[in-house]
């Protein structure tokens, strides 16, 4: 098992190296000169040259290649904000908590909102409300999460008057984010569970557990959630991935100073260190999520576990 | 089952219904109709009559003016992010102009063409290469730290190690005299209006010491009015009255006050919601209002309680401009000129709904804007004129080529241009709308085989200041202005009418003509700031005519 | 003989779909709103960007039957032709993302070994950057416009095609009737393309249709952000955009363009729910 972590590890760390690669050629080609966007539509063009020079963009690819991965790589320097002039792992560790509340209790209310209609759905198969629940995970789906958050706010800032409807604060600026967030985890986690469920049911030692003459309740949640939830462990963390990166939009909508929102002023104000550190930043964190996912697999699935201890045993 | 089906055929039978009415005579593709503004908008306009009068202070009640007395707090919404506070990044972002002056201060203002001390007592000239300043013997910031001749010194040279320092060619150096004063050295004798208004009077002063031992991107500290107490990148700015105001009271500038105690700015990225805000009381003052939200804050408006509107020309401009470089297609006079006569103002402001039509190669809102421009029977501005535009379209050698009309994606340009398009299309005209992200907008604007037709937003302290960034071809360091114009007669008269002694309206109108003659430049429309204030604010304070100071606005008490 | 095995399979999907409930109204509604887009020069009253500053913000009325926007276009009528750009956005970069995803998830699966491994490894890369991101980036790096939308949007949806490909072909390359294509010495393309592709396309065709819905709320929310098509192109997302201005006094402007939206991609989704129930053998009975 730790063998097998530590792979994982370095494995992780070569991706991380490869997607740094890849965001700096990316950023590299991307046209528009960010001296001429930093130094705005005054300056002129020796002021320009001149900041180009301040910021090291007059060097070679290959020459900001190498102090780009030196200083990330091996100075553990994230640098420093072009746009921000304050360093960019700073104003990272500020804007996190904000993004971080958002996700994650987005996620918890879509897991605890999605187990429930699926379980519900499931216990129900062929029945009106199976269809009912199913076809209100598939609305919650289909609608984009910022037309819902603009309705949102219509409803609830501009006529009701209840939540505020832009900034940090208080929980109530959180509310509707997170709701809006949480609506297409809501459909996704639904129908796993629902499918997954479904699929135990036509297991054999079910229908032995039944045989016994077992309550149906305990069938349910004694024999099948647990091996029907095995799925639910990929999605979350597939949800655990995109609470950082999938934040932009609903971030730009309320006006949520966050990781998302970060980036995308970064990227529109060519603010390469800023795009860059979060790029990285979201591959280590979606790198750390997939590995946790299979690291709870190899726990809760005896037949993983079993592949592990055997690996184990023939190497010795 | 059911329950998906039932809902599924009302959302089918609503479609369908709608398919059915839908049905009917299919008009022209493309077809613009352009007169004036209906009775409904008419009537609306009348509600906002007097939108365009500032506040002026009801004498029978208790203000700030007269009282030592501050009111408690007042929360401004702003549309973009400071990012920072630091005193290097002034020009960063518009915001910034907003918050900087609240604790920040330069040597000077520049108000109405002057230079008003404020940190300097005055200034004097030297020589012509040489000008000394000298400033206050008793200036403190907030944290206590002397300002001297060395931190007015260390000021200057941090802005220009850190590479910000636009609109510095003026500036070589600068050095202590004595304790208190400072000796400039220019690269040439000062001959042009607003030439230090950079070095002078955008430069933040700040104690070396405070700037070293402290963090001034989230806190810094200068001589201000006003201190920050609390920074949330992104979300807000809180400002506090300073106390210990280093001038003396009689001396102190009108635009230096702290008639409120806290100055909260509010960065919200949507317009509608400075609406929601300022109709719920979160913020008391907005200037990013959209225009259809005007009349709900004036008289009999539905949020009218307790606010007001004031409705004020900027100084920006939208300006048009084709590309004059060899061989393009629009480097033929009689194509621009009549793409020019295909345009109208009226409509494309109307369309935009929060900007005020162009009616000469200018914006009014300067003083050296001269109205006797409009009368000019060439000014293509003024109207919209077909015949004309097919006219001169026939004499071109236009043969129904695509142009590219490019300019920066943001929502009031992407409308004229949509405008533009279809105004152009009823001349025979085709355009093709090429909205780029402002970063790549900025650079693809360099590089003439990009675009036919360009939309930028100009601003200036003054008309001439306005159209130099477009026209004078030193701005690029390619020889060729913005519209790759290289016409040594056209940058010899703007340099004639930015000098100090060229600075007439009769050399102004004589380069207006020249502009006309040769259909180089068309203005289309300036933004209007829609305000909308609380009724507590006795008048409103703007810097540079702008930027409102909330520090000093006075307030009713009562 | 194999060609009449496919075409009864085909059938037998189809039939299989037709009978699911759900899937039924996803057809039902989807063929009313491409028909609708395809026909809008005869369903519309008005042109596509014919103006009228006279009526400009005017509401739903029997002359506009969704009114008016702010420069006053008919609402009803873009939307109609603004369909045919999203559902092609959508279409076109579901269709994009799946063939380059089959195209490297096949290869990969094939050849195994070292080779497998580095196209693996790079599409952990690829996936570690999220979609939304990548699709933020090559936006910006390619600028606005139609093909560079849909290459944008095409590009995250990669991997997952990627993964699920190999993850069948996986699964698929140990048994019999590949080891007998090979002992008749077929080659390795024609193996991979003729044999072993019919046998694992089916998730990614369901993978594909559930994408196509997804990718449409992307682009909305790309042009929402201001990284989408050019003006005036009648896009949904691109029309919400720039209605949110207006939401509060002029609030059908956001709420038509988003409800022909949610309509689509839940009548989208719905299909590719009971396609993938229908081509699901664990499913069938």
């Amino acid at each position: 098992m730790g063998r097998y972590i530590l792979k994982r590890l370095l494995w992780m760390m070569v991706i991380v190296f490869g997607t740094a690669l890849v965001i700096f050629t990316i950023l590299y080609f991307t046209p528009g000169d960010p001296a001429v966007v930093i130094a705005g539509g005054n300056a002129k063009a020796e002021d320009v040259a001149n900041l180009r020079h301040l910021l090291g963009l007059d060097k070679s690819y290959f020459g900001q290649l190498r102090e780009f991965m030196y200083n990330t790589f091996i100075k553990f320097d994230l640098g420093t904000s072009w746009v921000y002039d304050k360093p960019v792992l700073h104003e990272l560790v500020i804007r996190l908590p904000r993004t971080l509340i958002i996700g994650l209790s987005a996620m918890a209310l879509n897991l605890t909102l999605g187990l429930l209609m699926g379980i519900f759905a499931a216990t129900h198969e062929g029945k009106w409300y199976d269809s009912l629940t199913m076809g209100i995970a598939m609305i919650f789906i289909s609608c984009p999460d910022f037309w819902v958050a603009l309705i949102m706010i219509l409803l609830f800032s501009s006529q009701l008057g209840w939540l505020p409807s832009y900034g940090i604060g208080g929980p109530q600026y959180y509310i509707m984010p997170i709701i809006c967030s949480a609506l297409g985890g809501i459909a996704v986690n639904a129908r796993q569970t629902r499918a997954s469920i479904l699929g135990v049911f036509r297991e054999d030692y079910i229908t032995t557990a039944r045989a016994k003459g077992q309550k149906e309740g305990r069938v349910i949640y004694g024999h099948m959630l647990p091996n029907a939830l095995m799925p639910i462990i990929t999605s979350i963390g597939n949800g655990f991935a995109r609470v950082v990166a999938g934040s932009a939009v609903i971030e730009s909508v309320f006006s949520i100073p966050g990781v998302g929102l970060y980036l995308l002023t970064a990227i529109n104000s060519r603010d390469y260190p800023v795009v860059r550190a979060c790029v990285l930043f979201f591959a280590v964190f979606t790198a750390l999520s997939m590995l946790l996912v299979d690291l709870v697999y190899a726990f809760v699935d005896p037949r993983i576990k079993a592949q592990y201890s055997n690996a184990r045993r023939r190497m010795k | 089952m059911k329950g998906k089906k039932i809902a599924a055929l009302l959302l089918c039978a609503t479609m369908t219904a709608s398919l059915v009415t839908g049905c009917g005579s299919s008009a022209g593709d493309q077809a613009v109709k352009t007169e004036a503004q209906d009775a409904a908008a008419e009537s609306e306009s009348a509600a906002l009559a007097d939108a365009d009068v500032a506040p002026t202070a009801d004498t029978s009640r208790k203000t700030t003016a007269e009282s030592d007395e501050r009111y408690d707090k007042i929360s401004i919404g702003m549309i973009s992010d400071p990012k920072d506070l630091a005193p290097t990044s002034m020009n960063g972002d518009n915001s910034k102009l907003f918050i900087y002056y609240n604790f920040y201060e330069p040597l000077f203002d520049f108000r109405n063409n002057e230079y008003i001390p404020i940190l300097a007592k005055g200034y004097t000239e030297v020589d012509d290469l040489h000008w000394d300043v000298e400033i206050y013997d008793y200036i403190y910031d907030t944290a206590g730290n002397h300002i001297t001749a060395d931190d007015v010194v260390f000021s200057l040279n941090l802005l220009v190690d850190s590479g910000n320092a636009f609109k510095f060619d003026s500036f070589k150096s600068v050095e202590k005299v004595d304790d208190y004063t400072v000796r400039f050295t220019w690269t040439a004798p000062i001959d042009s209006l607003g030439a230090l208004e950079w070095p002078w009077c955008r430069t933040c002063i700040v104690s070396q010491k405070a700037y070293e031992e402290g963090n001034f991107t989230d806190a810094p500290v200068a001589t201000g009015p006003y201190k920050v107490s609390e920074f949330v990148s992104g979300s807000r700015c809180v400002l506090e009255a300073n106390d210990d105001y280093w001038q003396k009271d009689e001396l102190r500038d009108p635009e230096h006050l702290a008639n409120v105690q806290t100055i909260e700015y509010n960065i919200i990225a949507e317009t509608s919601q400075h609406v929601i805000a300022l109709s719920t009381g979160q913020i008391q003052y907005s200037e990013y209002i959209p225009a259809e939200n005007l009349a709900d804050f004036a008289e009999g408006g539905q949020y009218a309680e307790g606010n007001d509107v004031y409705v004020t020309q900027g100084s920006g401009l939208y300006m048009l401009m084709c590309n004059n470089y060899e061989g393009k297609l629009t480097a033929d006079v009689n194509l621009r000129k009549a793409i020019y006569y295909a345009l109208d103002n009226e409509a494309i402001s109307a369309a935009t709904g929060n900007t005020v039509a162009a009616k000469a190669l200018g914006t009014s809102f300067f003083s050296d804007y001269y109205s006797s421009w409009e009368e000019n029977p060439d000014n293509y501005m003024a109207s919209c004129d077909l015949e004309k535009a097919k006219e001169y379209l026939s004499k071109s050698g236009y043969n129904g080529e695509t142009l590219t009309l490019l300019a920066p994606s943001d929502e009031t340009i992407k409308t004229m241009m949509t405008m533009i398009q279809a105004l152009l299309l009823q001349a025979g005209i085709n355009v093709e709308i090429v909205a780029e992200e402002a970063a790549l907008a900025q650079t693809d604007m360099l590089d003439y085989t990009k675009w036919d037709i360009l939309i930028s937003q100009i601003g200036g302290g003054s008309q001439v200041g306005e159209w130099n960034r477009p026209m004078n071809n030193t701005e690029f360091g390619t020889g060729y202005n913005m519209s790759f114009i290289a016409d040594d007669t056209l940058q010899e008269k703007l340099l004639n009418v930015k000098s100090l002694a060229g600075h007439t309206e009769e050399n102004e109108t004589d380069f207006v003509n020249y502009i006309l003659e040769n259909g180089y430049y068309y203005a289309l429309c300036s933004p209007a700031t829609n305000s909308v204030y609380s009724e507590d604010f006795a008048t409103l304070v703007y810097r540079e005519s702008e930027f409102l100071r909330a520090g000093s606005c006075d307030y009713y008490l009562d | 003989m194999r060609k009449e095995k496919r075409s009864s399979l085909f059938a037998e999907t189809m039939s299989r779909i037709w009978s699911n409930p759900g899937a039924k109204v996803g057809i039902i509604i989807l063929v009313i709103i491409v028909s609708a887009c395809i026909f809008a020069p005869f369903i519309a009253s008005y042109g596509l960007n014919e103006m009228d500053l006279k009526n400009m913000f005017k509401g739903p009325s029997a002359k506009h039957i969704m009114g008016t926007d702010g420069m006053g276009r008919d609402l009803f009528s873009r939307l109609l032709y603004g369909g045919r750009y999203s559902l092609a956005l959508g279409i076109c970069a579901a269709v994009v993302g799946s063939v380059i995803g089959i195209i490297i998830g096949s290869v990969a699966g094939y050849l195994g070994g070292q080779a497998e491994t580095i196209i693996m490894r790079f599409m952990d890369i690829w996936s570690s950057l999220p979609s939304m991101l990548l699709c933020i980036l090559i936006s910006a790096v390619l600028g606005a416009g139609f093909f560079n939308t849909v290459l944008a949007l095409s590009i995250g949806n990669v991997p997952i095609g990627v993964r699920l490909i190999r993850g069948q072909i996986l699964s698929e390359r140990s048994k019999e009737y590949l080891e007998a294509a090979e002992s008749i010495n077929c080659s390795k393309i024609s193996i991979m393309f003729r044999h072993l592709l019919p046998n694992v396309i089916s998730p990614v065709i369901v993978d594909a249709t559930m994408g196509i819905g997804m990718t449409i709320t992307m682009a909305a929310a790309l042009s929402y952000i201001g990284l989408g098509v050019q003006p005036p192109t009648p896009e949904w997302g691109a029309m919400l955009a720039d209605a949110r201005t207006h939401i509060l006094n002029y609030p059908y402007l956001i709420m038509f363009p988003g409800l022909f939206i949610a309509l689509t991609v839940l009548a989208i989704n719905l299909i590719g729910d009971g396609l993938r129930d229908a081509m699901d053998p664990k499913l069938r009975k």
